[in-house]
């Protein structure tokens, strides 16, 4: 994608700007969308995770060519403001979060009483990963988007490489300790 | 296998099983249309102001008349305003001012008595000079002594009493 530099002509700027930000949402809408949706766990409200980084976006849009990596920059903008919202709505248990989203999971060449299975399965899971301590819960849930290096995690928490590494070892190690014993307390 | 190699690979296996789930929704599919709703909303959010820009047609070629012009026609109306608001307002009423006695330059400690007004005077300056009382009445009875019955009617023949009239005289 291309971002307009700073030399651009000012009568050009402001549609400059605006191509800029267009180019952003179209390729990175759908990626922002999936890491919200996986904390948040709710179509809604990622939506509107997503809809805000675009306009905190378009508020710093003169910041745009200082970005050097802006997929990463716009993940870590919507994993910060998802945090966020889940902190300050938990007006849900969680419980019902999951069994919703349990049922949502794709389940396509799988009968009635093996969806059921599956759907329980994902529920389990899914409530393993709450047990988690939060910092090994992060890396786990970012660790699955396929797009995102190690390198690229630890920038969107801001931490580093190594300390990535560990967390997912442990936070690996934990979920199939909780998932062998899910009554086992960490 | 023995138990432990057994446990880790049970192990593992719950874990991928747990980072499948973790996948799965990952790749969940977007809600169509996603772009185009995020796109509108951009456009019509208030932080989206832009500037106003000169239509092409006059950024080419002279257009600096044109354009001195226009920025006249703004100062003129901008000003305009500005008069036609300011002609129209109406001054506002003067406030009564309640005038305060003036203070005496030698008293403004607050809490202080005044002086009224009243002036020293410098004791070297001559003043008038007063005969003690007795020593005049000493002098008055000499008079009297030596002068006796002739000097009273000698008196009263220098200045004699003035008559009162009948009508002052009635009234007291």
């Amino acid at each position: 994608m291309e971002i307009f530099d700073s030399a651009v002509h000012d009568v050009a700027r402001p549609h400059a700007d605006e191509e800029a930000l267009a180019a952003l949402v179209d390729q990175y809408a759908a990626t922002l969308y999936r890491v919200a949706f996986s904390i948040l766990r709710n179509s809604t409200d990622a939506e509107d995770a997503v809809q805000e980084t675009f306009l905190r976006v378009l508020r710093h849009r003169e910041t745009l060519g200082e970005i050097r990596d802006h997929r990463v920059w716009l993940i870590r903008i919507v994993w910060n403001i998802s945090l966020d919202r889940k902190r300050r709505a938990k007006t849900r248990p969680e419980t019902e979060d999951i069994s919703e989203l349990a049922r949502m999971l794709p389940a396509d060449g799988l009968s009635a009483e093996e969806r059921v299975s599956a759907a329980q399965h994902h529920a389990q899971v899914l409530a393993c990963v709450e047990r988690l301590p939060a910092k090994e819960r992060e890396v786990l849930i970012l660790s699955a988007f396929e797009e995102l290096s190690s390198v690229e995690i630890a920038g969107v928490l801001g931490v580093t490489e190594s300390s990535v590494r560990s967390r997912l070892f442990r936070a690996r190690n934990l979920m199939a300790e909780l998932l062998q014993r899910p009554r086992s307390i960490r | 296998m023995n138990p432990s190699t057994q446990y880790n690979s049970l192990n593992d296996a719950n874990a991928r099983s747990g980072e499948d789930t973790l996948r799965l929704i990952a790749t969940l599919p977007v809600p169509g249309g996603l772009e185009d709703r995020i796109k509108s909303r951009l456009k019509s959010a208030p932080g989206s102001g832009r500037v106003l820009l000169w239509p092409s047609s006059l950024a080419i070629g002279a257009s600096s008349t044109v354009r001195s012009a226009a920025a006249a026609a703004i100062v003129f109306v901008v000003v305009g305003g500005g008069w036609g608001v300011y002609s129209h307002v109406k001054p506002a009423m003067e406030s009564r001012v309640i005038v305060m006695p003036r203070q005496v330059e030698g008293n403004r400690d607050a809490g202080s008595f005044s002086s009224a007004g009243a002036m020293r005077t410098p004791q070297t300056l001559n003043g008038p000079v007063l005969t003690h009382p007795e020593a005049d009445r000493q002098i008055k009875s000499a008079e009297k002594s030596v002068g006796g019955a002739a000097g009273k009617k000698a008196a009263r023949a220098k200045h004699p009493m003035p008559k009162k009239p009948a009508v002052e005289s009635a009234i007291r």
